[in-house]
């Protein structure tokens, strides 16, 4: 193979190891640090800013360094090290915390372990990029020509790897597997670089080194080498707990956990349930059927894993349709829950039903006397959309007049926190905008039941009798523990604040502020006066008035850069497209989400073809880049569209989501969703290489530019991913975010128009 | 913003440094330095949270030693802070104001609910009546697994709180018809003035006094608190003293101090031992546990094993296995514990007390209600055997 296809395909190797090795992380973490939206936005800045830091300060080291090829070639012999250490780094973190069994926690040692355990890979593949276009850059004689190649053969490394990952590997092997896959793919790519190195000392023994490093790989690969280091890796991670089994979904990560009779069921690191579990599993449906004169055909969203269905299975019904977004959770209680426990999931009366929930309700697909929603709570923008007005809508629509809903979330019994309270009383109103009935049974855990028109009691006397009435054995639900539960002085207690006052905002699709409320009481877990300072601090007002600021200042910043104005800016702008792009993500997919549904492969897409986008923006503009005269006016235009594209989006989505048309509908989901990335992506890969043209301007020292630009490229996106999924989002909804991202374009824009009025 | 930094930074990376230079920088990151430090500082003080209601409810603490004009040593339980003025102790609640410490929960509850007195849990206290349960917030412990940690591991300042003055509590209690006033959910020893004082005031009017706690106290004031009180459930939350250390913050030989004393004072006492799967769990220290409560304590002290739910810090770890409970109270059964109790876990049907002598149930529950009463004089109405508690 000649040099310049191993430099190809060493470039396509990286941008797809990056990818793929990303996703396992992000999944990995989310298990050790139980998937919210504010610790997966930690995950992914951390990520992002050392990826920064490695292109950017390190790269400037890849003009001066002589032995490039062979400094990249000891770059991908390191990277093969780096993955499976990592692994093992990330699932052995909290034992390195000192974190007792089942114990959770707090952001600031979250923080710190994944910014310590990310360091090695990240930084290796920010350098391996300036690495790269310099390396390339000796091989052609236009260096922004060369930025723009390395930049589109990454981008075409990063999709492949992350359709391959996403819809295959996560499937079929383990993380321990796929990182394991990962190395040896690096070391052959190191052995076809270093054969294109000039002779040194030791040139040889490296080379045989790297070769028996693949052969015993793949040998021990074979021999199930890979299955080894996943058992010990989950040991590491699962300490003090029994683990029966542990398996990957495209969804997230399942693991059930033993201990004498009992099953636990664990997502992403977080206890779901308990079997058995006799206490919730009466709770949770009896409160709701009690409330129900004669039901007849149930519906329940999640959580039948849990014993629900048992205690359904009580009552004389019709039907029971049981909607399980993860068909892994059932496989997965089938195979470990004992015989006793799982039968229910065989029973003929049980329709189970692998779909989103959101999904399935929306399509109305029959009438039901009440439906039960086992999610927990809404700690992730996922599950927070079964907690909307608009979701309470759809549900309406499902419900018999006389029927119920009913859901639980975490609560505290003889005491509500501020913080807690604000939780509760946000997803109260939110149910109140749509059902006249809303009673909130108090307890370490609540208990809300929603209603057109049922009258709901909370007289136990009557509640009792109705038990009594129906024949229905229950241990706990029955008079005594119904006449403590519900005390007139409880009720009072739980009523009297949730109802009262204070600034608390309804829960909406397009502002889903309730999985924020959730997560700053999480927060509370932790005495951690800083963090809940900030997250205090944050509200609209706030958000835009710092956003304002920072506006200004990038307006001061230029009026003071005098002759360099339109080389700054031009990087400046490749940062503030950076946080725009990620922005459009977020939002596109928990449009989709609220919109459509969850439809994994379809959010996929979302991502995939942004990638797709990115890469034809920079292969259109790598061809045409030299010729191009006014650089300063194509990257204007390319940032004016950066700017209006984020005031079309919120157009497009209130579109598609108030339509009624089927036509219409269907071209949302199919055409216009997978779409729409493509052109933020096209924009971007125009922009890319342009601003490295721009800054470079016929200077020798291109490693270093190109390693800065990605770097900032990077750290762009490293803010906007932790701002907007975290705070953006929920406070400001998706729409003002959108607008928000559109006013720092704009503001940069205006900075492009100066420099090219002051150049002619 | 960025860029100037990066190309800054850069640029110092390059160049030689002048000695002006390098002054001028080190003053420059000196102050960035000690402005970040001033805004971490600032954002990590408490801060008066609390919506609605009074903050804080000052009143000299009974038990510290003044070291000097600033500086006094709390004697209030075995941490022993030694604290400046300004600065607050472990407990969250106390906090020295010109050279003399105060309580800053005197008379300031955040939780007041009516409860049966099974919900403690006392079972050989008047059974099937109220107990009047208050708490303020603080606690001295830090249970990782803590039901209340909303409050317990809050400073007063951070929750709502309302004034209810000793005599405004006991008449309360009076009117919801309480036997008993409960001082629990949190930690009753940091409340300590509150307690004693409201305490004096319910026994004159005939009510009871049970405090629920953690048992982390000194001796003298124990001894003083123990002339007020009736009764009191003691959380005994292992017998592993790395467990009870690294999990609660606590120390076994202090419980087993102050077990002691409120026996050799008269209290009456019941031990509460939830248990923790995975993290206390162990069989040998539970024999261990109940063999000392057995020789020291008698064969007559009531012990409640109750089951851990995800809480709280715990919160990613499973409930108790109910075998587990099950054969923790076998255990102490074998080792001669004539009561021994599982609370909260019905379909075990352990909650009912048994007569040791002739094995008949002589108070029969479900849950926290009592179905039958077969006490007569506290005697088991069926043999005549002396059933230990505070009946009447």
């Amino acid at each position: 193979m000649n040099f310049k296809k191993t430099i190809i395909l060493s470039m396509v190797l990286a941008g797809a190891s990056a990818m793929v090795s990303q996703i396992v992380f992000m999944r990995e973490f989310l298990v050790v640090f139980y998937g919210n939206e504010v610790s997966i936005g930690l995950i992914l800045a951390s990520w992002l800013i050392w990826g920064a830091f490695g292109s950017a300060f390190l790269g400037r080291y890849s003009d001066r360094i002589q032995r490039r090829v062979g400094v990249f070639a000891a770059c991908q012999l390191a990277l093969s090290f780096i993955f499976p250490l990592t692994l093992l780094a990330a699932r052995a973190a909290k034992n390195f915390m000192g974190i007792t069994t089942g114990e959770i926690i707090g952001y600031p040692p979250m923080m710190l372990s994944t910014f310590i355990v990310l360091c090695l890979p990240c930084m290796t593949m920010g350098f391996m990029f300036s690495m790269a276009c310099r390396i390339y850059r000796d091989l052609t004689d236009s260096s922004e020509e060369s930025i723009a190649r390395v930049y589109v053969m990454e981008a075409v490394g990063a999709l492949l790897g992350g359709l391959l990952a996403s819809y295959f590997m996560i499937r079929y092997m383990s993380a321990a597997t796929i990182l394991l896959i990962l190395s040896l793919l690096n070391l052959s790519a190191s052995f076809l670089m270093q054969r294109h190195l000039k002779t040194i000392k030791g040139k040889k023994i490296i080379a045989a080194f790297t070769v028996l490093l693949v052969v015993f790989g793949t040998v021990a690969l074979l021999f199930g080498g890979g299955s080894r280091f996943r058992d010990f890796s989950l040991r590491q991670l699962w300490t003090g707990f029994e683990v029966l089994g542990s398996k990957n979904s495209i969804y997230g990560n399942i693991t059930v956990t033993e201990r004498g009779e009992q099953r636990s069921f664990y997502e992403n690191g977080l206890h779901l349930y308990t079997v058995p579990d006799q206490l919730s599993a009466e709770e949770s449906v009896h409160y709701a059927l009690l409330q129900v004169e004669s039901p007849e055909k149930v519906l329940l969203i999640g959580g039948g894993v849990g014993g629900l269905l048992e205690e359904l299975l009580k009552y004389p019904l019709k039907r029971i349709d049981y909607v399980e977004l993860d068909s892994t959770i059932i496989t997965m209680a089938k195979k470990y829950l004992q015989n006793k426990d799982s039968k229910v999931l065989n029973d003929p009366e049980v329709k189970i039903i692998n779909e989103d929930g959101r999904f399935f309700v929306k399509k109305k697909p029959d009438m039901y006397d009440c439906v039960i929603i086992g999610l927990g709570d809404p700690y992730t923008a996922q599950i927070n959309r079964f907690y909307t007005v608009e979701f309470f809508r759809e549900l309406k629509n499902i419900l018999n007049e006389t029927g119920v809903a009913s859901f639980a979330l975490t609560s505290s019994e003889n005491y509500l926190s501020e913080e807690l309270r604000e939780y509760l009383r946000s997803i109260y109103l939110s149910a109140l905008k749509v059902f006249p009935e809303v009673l909130v049974i108090p307890g370490d855990t609540a208990y809300f039941i929603l209603s057109e028109k049922a009258p709901l009691t909370y007289d136990t006397d009557i509640l009792a009798e109705r038990m009594r009435g129906r024949g229905i054995n229950a241990i706990y639900v029955q008079d005594y523990y119904l006449r403590s539960k519900l005390s007139e002085e409880r009720m009072e207690y739980i009523t009297s604040e949730i109802g009262r006052g204070g600034d608390v905002r309804v829960n909406r699709d397009f502002r889903p502020v309730s999985y924020y409320y959730a997560t700053v009481f999480w927060g509370t877990q932790y005495d951690s006066p800083v963090f809940r300072k900030i997250l205090h601090a944050v509200k609209p007002e706030n958000v835009w008035l710092s956003a304002c600021l920072f506006c200004i200042a990038i307006l001061i910043f230029g009026f003071f850069s005098g002759k360099r104005l339109g080389k700054r800016t031009a990087l400046l702008a490749i940062m503030t497209t950076g946080f725009a792009e990620i922005i459009f993500q977020i939002t596109a997919i928990l449009s989709f989400q609220v919109i459509y549904g969850f439809v994994f492969y379809k959010l996929g897409i979302i991502v995939t073809s942004f990638m797709v986008g990115l890469a034809l923006g920079g292969w259109l503009i790598a061809r045409r880049i030299a010729g191009i005269k006014d650089d300063m006016k194509v990257f204007s235009w390319t940032q004016v569209s950066i700017c209006l594209y984020p005031l079309l989006l919120p157009l497009a989505f209130l579109w598609l989501s108030g339509t009624k048309s089927d036509t219409v509908s269907w071209l949302g989901s199919n055409v216009f969703f997978p779409f729409l990335p493509i052109i933020a992506g096209i924009i971007g890969g125009i922009q890319f290489p342009l601003a490295n043209k721009i800054y470079l301007e016929n200077r020798e020292e291109m490693g270093r530019v190109a390693g800065l630009s990605y770097g900032l490229d990077l750290f762009g996106a490293c803010l906007g991913a932790l701002l907007a999924a975290a705070f953006l989002v929920p406070i400001l909804g998706i729409f003002q975010t959108c607008f928000l991202a559109a006013l720092v374009n704009v503001t940069v824009l205006a900075l492009l128009l100066l420099a090219s009025g002051r150049k002619t | 913003m960025n860029i100037k930094l990066v190309e800054k930074l850069e640029r110092i990376w390059h160049e030689k440094l002048t000695r002006r230079d390098f002054i001028k920088k080190c003053v420059a990151a000196g102050t960035c330095l000690g402005a970040s430090l001033y805004l971490f500082d600032a954002l990590s003080r408490y801060e008066a949270y609390a919506a609605i209601g009074e903050k804080r409810g000052m009143k000299e603490a009974m038990f510290y030693e003044k070291i000097n004009e600033k500086t006094v040593r709390c004697q209030l339980c075995s941490e022993g802070c030694l604290l400046t003025n300004g600065q607050r102790g472990f407990c969250r609640v106390r906090e020295p104001v010109d050279g003399k410490l105060y309580s800053f929960v005197y008379e300031l509850v955040c939780a007041m609910h009516v409860d049966p007195i099974e919900k403690k849990p006392l079972f050989h206290v008047l059974p099937g009546t109220k107990a009047f349960s208050i708490a303020t917030a603080g606690c001295n412990s830090r249970c990782k697994y803590c039901q209340n940690w909303t409050i317990s591991q809050r400073p007063p300042e951070q929750t709502n709180n309302r004034r209810l003055t000793n005599q405004d509590l006991v008449t309360t209690a009076l009117m919801n018809n309480c036997a008993s006033i409960a001082y629990t959910y949190t930690e009753p020893i940091v409340f300590y003035e509150y307690t004693v004082e409201a305490s004096r005031l319910a026994r004159e009017k005939g009510i009871k006094n049970i405090i629920v706690t953690g048992g982390k106290i000194n001796p003298q004031p124990l001894r003083k608190m123990c002339k007020v009180i009736d009764a009191a459930n003691v959380d005994l939350k292992g017998f592993d003293p790395k467990f009870l250390k690294e999990v609660c913050a606590q120390n076994l030989d202090n419980i087993l101090k102050t077990l002691t004393i409120l026996k050799e004072e008269g209290v009456w006492v019941e031990i509460t031992n939830l248990i923790v799967p995975t993290l206390n769990d162990n069989m040998n220290d539970i024999r261990r546990m109940v063999r000392w409560v057995r020789s020291n304590l008698g064969p007559h002290v009531p012990i409640h094993f109750s089951r851990f739910w995800p809480q709280y810090k715990l919160r990613s770890l499973y409930p108790t296995p109910v075998e587990t409970l099950k054969k923790a109270r076998e255990i102490a059964l074998e080792e001669g514990l004539s009561y021994v109790y599982i609370g909260n876990v019905p379909e075990i049907g352990s909650e009912s007390t048994v007569c040791p002598e002739c094995k008949k149930v002589v108070i029969k529950r479900i849950g926290y209600k009592v179905l039958e009463n077969n006490i007569v004089d506290g005697k088991c109405k069926f043999c005549g055997y002396k059933i230990e508690g505070i009946w009447k």
